[in-house]
C-alpha cells in the first residue's frame, strides 16, 4: 500500500491518495470542525458507454441506452435485503447517481461511520440481478424518464446536444428511453458490471471528520484484491460540423428556453489550462462583470436565469450558455457579434484579471462542501488530474492563452440554438 | 450561534469559525404576507445591484468581482404566513485575500450600503430599473409554472388555504406586480427598513465587534413601530377537497395536503417528525417501500413535514391511469401507522437518521443561515441539538396518536393530457 499527501499552500490543507492493495484508489481529506463525513464510490462507467468489448474478445458489445443508470438502480437490490434498509440502520442518508461518464454511490452521516462505509464497499462489490428484479424497475425508471420528460431545462439540453452531436452517445439520454430500458436484461447487466466495476476503474473518496488510519483499516476489512480487467471502449467518429444550428419542441412552456453551444474539437479531459482559459473567456463574453450581460439584461432579451457554463466530459466539450429569452435568436446573433469583435480587439487586460479573480475566488468556495470535494476527487481522478489542478490553473494562465481558445472554439458557423416554446 | 441585539431592534447571530473558505453575511427582513408583497418582493433583486456610492451596475459588478468574486444572492419566500426578504452576501473568508482585505467586514458594510442608502434618481428608484425589476419578477412567476412539481405544490397551497394568508405567494402576481409603480415601491422600500423583524446572520471568521460597528453606522435610531409575526395554525381539515387541471404534461403529478394537528410551530412537533419519517421521509418509509420500491407506480413518492404551517405535504409522479391507485395506496400507508402497523425498528431508524440530518445543519454555512432564518418570526434561536432531542424519546403510542391527529385536507392533480404521452417517438 502506498500513501502519498497532496498539499495545497494556499488552501492550507491537504488530502491523501493511497494506491489499496486491492487494486482501488482512495482519496481521504479531513475536515476539522465538521461534524459529518460523506463518501463516494464511483466507477469510470457513464451514460456515454454503451460500445465496449473486454480484451481478447473479438466483437464489440453494444449495450440499450440508459444501462449505466439502470444499473445503478438495480445495486441497491441483494438478496437478502436492500442497501437502503442497512443504512437505514446507522442512519446515514445514502443515494447514488449517474452522470454522462460515472456512476457513483455514496453516503453521508454524523454518526457510525465505519458501519456505513463498511455497507457502500459491501453492496456495490455484490451485484445480484434476475429477470424478476429487472423488470420490476422498469416501472420506476419509466416513471424517472417521464419526469425528466416534463422538465424544459433537461429538453432543452439534450435537444441542443442533439444538434451538435451526430454519433458522439453524449446525445442519449442518461436514462435511456422507455424502449431501450425494455431491452436491459440481468445478463446484459451483468456484462457491464464485470466490465467496469473492478477496482482499476473505480475510485474511492471519503471527506469530512475521518482519518486515513481508520479508512485504511476498513478498506483492509472490507476490499479483497482484484486482477485488473482490461477493456477497451469505442468512442464514434464525430464530423466537425453540427447536425443542424437550430433545433426546436413545442411543450407549451410559460417562458421559452434557450440554449446555445459552439461545436469545437473535444477538449482533452483533465486539460485544467484549457478548461480555466475558457471559464475566464466565457465570463468576459457575457458574464455578469461584462458589458454584453447588462445591455441584454436592461433590453429585456434575458432574466435572471441566463448562464455560462463550460460543458465537458470524455470526448466531448460545448461553451455553452442559457436561459430564458422571448427572442433567444437575437440573443445568438449577439453573442457571436461579441465573440467576433473579442477576435478582432483582443482580450482586455482589465478584463481578463477581474475575471480570474472571480474566478480564483469561485474556486475557493469550492472547498467547503464535503459532497463537492469528494465528487471532485473522483471525476479529477478519472480525468487524470488533481483536485487543485483547476485552482493552480488560474494562476499560469495569460491573456494569450485565452485569445487562443477563443480563436479555436467560437467558430460562428458552428453555433447551434436550441428552443423550448 | 449568539444572537444580539442592536440599535433598531436589529438582531445579529454571529457563528465565529474558521472552518470554512468562505464567509456569508445575510440580512433577512420579515414581514407578514399581505396585499402588499409585490411590492417588496422586488427590492432585494432591486437592492442587490447597486448602491447610492456606486449607482452604475456594470460597475459594481465588476467591484463585486475584486472582492473575489463576491456574489449578493437576492431572494424572497415564505415561512409561515411571513415573507422574508433576504439579500445573501458570499465570499472568501478574510484568510484567503491575497492583500489581507477584511472581506468580511465589507461585505457588511457593502450589503447595509445598498439595503439602507440605495441608488436613487430625484429621491426614487430609476424608472428603468423598476421597469427592469418587475419584468424580471412577472418573468419568475411565470416560470415557476414550467416547473410543475414547484408549481402543483403552489396551486395546492391556493387551494387547501385559500382563506388563509398561506395562500399568498411570496411573490404575489403578475396582475399585481404590472400595477407597480415606482413611488409605490419606494414608499415600500421606507416602510420595509422602518417595520420589518430584521435579522442579521454572520457566519465566518470576521470580527463580531466590528460587524456591530459597521451595522450601527447605517441604522442607530430606534425602530418603534416594527411589526409582530404570526402564523394560523388549522388544526383539522374541514372537508376533503379534491381539485384537478389538466396540462400538456407526459406524467400527471400529485400532491396531498394534510393538516397536522399543531397549534404553533413547536408543539406535537417529536411526534410528527418520527410519524412522518416513517410515513414517508425517508427510504425506509412506508411510501418508497410500498408505492415505489413494491408497487413500482412511481419514481418519487414521499411526504415532508412542514412545520411552519402544520401541514404535511405527499407529493408523487404516476401515468394518469395510476392517479387513484396511488392516492388511496398512499392513504393506506397512512392508515397502517394510525393502526400501529409499524415496528420499533421504524422508529429506531426515523430517530437515527432525522439525527443525524440535524447534527449536519453545521458543517455548511448555506445550511447553518436557512436554519436561523427560518426562525426569525418565532425571535427563537433553537440550535439542531435541541431539536434532535425532541425526536429522542417518542414511543409508539405517541406516533399513533399524532397519525390520527393528521387529516386530509386536500388533494391536487396536476393530469397529463393525452396529447403529451402520444407525441413523437
Amino acid at each position: 500500500m502506498k500513501i502519498n499527501e497532496i498539499k495545497s499552500e494556499l488552501l492550507g490543507e491537504s488530502y491523501f491518495e493511497i494506491e489499496h492493495d486491492s487494486g482501488l484508489r482512495i482519496f481521504v481529506l479531513s475536515k476539522p470542525g465538521y461534524s459529518s463525513s460523506y463518501a463516494l464510490f464511483g466507477t469510470d462507467f457513464g451514460s456515454v458507454d454503451t460500445c465496449f468489448r473486454l480484451k481478447g474478445e473479438e466483437d464489440y458489445v453494444t449495450v440499450p441506452e440508459g444501462i449505466a443508470h439502470f444499473l445503478e438502480h438495480k445495486l441497491f437490490e441483494s438478496e437478502e435485503l436492500d442497501a437502503f434498509a442497512l443504512f437505514s440502520k446507522t442512519g446515514a442518508s445514502a443515494n447514488a447517481f449517474t452522470s454522462f461518464c460515472q456512476t457513483c454511490y455514496l453516503f453521508s452521516c454524523c454518526d457510525n461511520f465505519d458501519e456505513s462505509l463498511e455497507i457502500l464497499l459491501n453492496f456495490v462489490k455484490q451485484p445480484y440481478f434476475t429477470e424478476q428484479t429487472v423488470q420490476k424497475e422498469q416501472g420506476i425508471i419509466g416513471q424517472e424518464i417521464q419526469m425528466y420528460r416534463d422538465d424544459p431545462e433537461w429538453q432543452v439540453l439534450f435537444n441542443l446536444l442533439r444538434a451538435i452531436y451526430k454519433n458522439n452517445p453524449v446525445r442519449i439520454d442518461i436514462a435511456g428511453t422507455k424502449e431501450s430500458i425494455s431491452e436491459i436484461t440481468a445478463e446484459l447487466l451483468y456484462k457491464c458490471y464485470n466490465t467496469f466495476y473492478n477496482f482499476s476503474n473505480m475510485a474511492l473518496a471519503v471527506v469530512g471528520d475521518v482519518t486515513v488510519e481508520q479508512i485504511c483499516a476498513i478498506a483492509d476489512k472490507c476490499l479483497k484484491k482484484e486482477e485488473p480487467v482490461e477493456f477497451e471502449k469505442v468512442v464514434p467518429d464525430e464530423p466537425d460540423e453540427p447536425v443542424c444550428n437550430y433545433i426546436e419542441k413545442d411543450m407549451k412552456v410559460n417562458t421559452k428556453k434557450f440554449a446555445i453551444g459552439f461545436k469545437e474539437k473535444a477538449c482533452k479531459t483533465g486539460d485544467a489550462k484549457h478548461i480555466a482559459a475558457m471559464n475566464i473567456l466565457l465570463n468576459i463574453i457575457c458574464g455578469k462583470t461584462s458589458g454584453l450581460y447588462h445591455s441584454m439584461l436592461d433590453s429585456g432579451l434575458i432574466n435572471h436565469t441566463f448562464y455560462t457554463e463550460y460543458f465537458t466530459g470524455r470526448g466531448f466539450s460545448i461553451p455553452l450558455f442559457g436561459g430564458e429569452s422571448d427572442n433567444p435568436r437575437k440573443v445568438l446573433e449577439l453573442i457571436k457579434e461579441e465573440t467576433e469583435k473579442l477576435k478582432k480587439e483582443g482580450i482586455k487586460e482589465d478584463d481578463f484579471s477581474l475575471s480570474k479573480k472571480l474566478l480564483y475566488g469561485a474556486e475557493i468556495k469550492g472547498f467547503n462542501d464535503t459532497d463537492d470535494i469528494a465528487r471532485q476527487l473522483i471525476s479529477n481522478y478519472f480525468d487524470k488530474c488533481s483536485l487543485y489542478s483547476y485552482m493552480e490553473a488560474y494562476s499560469k494562465i495569460s491573456t494569450d492563452d485565452v485569445y487562443e481558445v477563443l480563436l479555436s472554439s467560437f467558430d460562428k458557423n458552428k453555433a447551434c440554438l436550441s428552443v423550448i416554446y | 450561534m449568539t444572537k444580539n441585539y442592536c440599535p433598531g431592534s436589529i438582531s445579529l447571530c454571529f457563528e465565529k469559525t474558521d472552518k470554512f473558505k468562505t464567509a456569508v453575511v445575510s440580512f433577512n427582513m420579515a414581514m407578514p404576507l399581505d396585499d402588499n408583497v409585490s411590492a417588496r418582493a422586488i427590492l432585494p433583486y432591486l437592492l442587490c445591484r447597486s448602491n447610492s456610492e456606486q449607482s452604475d451596475e456594470l460597475d459594481f459588478s465588476r467591484m463585486l468581482a475584486k472582492l473575489y468574486g463576491a456574489k449578493i444572492t437576492p431572494y424572497v419566500r415564505k415561512v409561515g404566513e411571513t415573507q422574508i426578504l433576504n439579500l445573501t452576501m458570499n465570499t472568501v473568508d478574510d484568510r484567503f485575500a491575497l492583500d489581507g482585505e477584511k472581506l468580511c467586514s465589507e461585505c457588511t458594510e457593502l450589503l447595509c450600503k445598498c439595503i439602507f442608502s440605495p441608488a436613487l434618481v430625484n429621491g426614487c428608484f430609476s424608472d428603468e430599473a423598476v421597469t427592469r425589476e418587475k419584468r424580471l419578477l412577472c418573468e419568475r412567476i411565470n416560470s415557476l409554472k414550467d416547473e410543475k412539481r414547484l408549481y402543483a405544490k403552489q396551486r395546492l397551497e391556493e387551494e387547501m388555504c385559500s382563506c388563509e394568508a398561506f395562500s399568498i405567494s411570496p411573490y404575489g402576481t403578475v396582475e399585481q406586480v404590472n400595477a407597480l409603480t415606482g413611488e409605490q415601491i419606494y414608499t415600500t422600500w421606507i416602510d420595509t427598513i422602518e417595520r420589518s423583524v430584521i435579522q442579521i446572520n454572520v457566519i465566518g471568521s470576521a470580527d463580531k465587534k466590528e460587524t456591530e460597528q459597521v451595522i450601527k453606522k447605517y441604522i442607530s435610531d430606534e425602530r418603534k413601530n416594527v411589526v409582530s409575526l404570526h402564523t394560523e395554525f388549522v388544526t383539522s381539515a374541514y372537508e376533503e377537497k379534491r381539485v384537478e387541471e389538466t396540462e400538456h404534461l407526459k406524467q400527471s403529478k400529485i400532491v396531498l395536503g394534510l393538516r397536522a394537528n399543531m397549534t404553533y410551530d413547536r408543539d406535537n412537533l417529536g411526534a410528527l417528525m418520527v410519524m412522518n419519517s416513517i410515513f414517508g421521509g425517508d427510504v425506509h418509509s412506508k411510501l418508497f417501500t410500498n408505492v415505489r420500491e413494491k408497487q413500482s407506480l412511481c419514481y418519487y413518492c414521499g411526504s415532508s413535514l412542514y412545520r411552519y404551517k402544520g401541514i404535511i405535504y405527499v407529493q408523487c409522479g404516476v401515468e394518469t391511469e395510476n392517479i387513484d391507485k396511488a392516492v388511496s395506496s398512499i392513504l393506506f400507508e397512512l392508515n397502517e401507522i394510525r393502526k400501529g402497523n409499524f415496528a420499533q425498528d421504524d422508529i429506531d431508524m426515523s430517530v437515527l437518521k432525522l439525527k443525524d440530518t440535524l447534527h449536519c445543519v453545521y458543517d455548511s454555512p448555506e445550511s447553518i443561515d436557512i436554519w436561523y432564518s427560518n426562525q426569525i418570526a418565532s425571535g427563537a434561536v433553537i440550535h439542531p441539538d435541541e431539536m434532535a432531542e425532541l425526536v429522542k424519546n417518542i414511543s409508539k403510542e405517541e406516533i399513533i396518536i399524532a397519525a390520527n391527529d393528521v387529516t386530509l385536507d386536500t388533494v391536487f392533480v396536476l393530469k397529463a393530457d393525452g396529447e403529451g404521452q402520444e407525441e413523437e417517438e
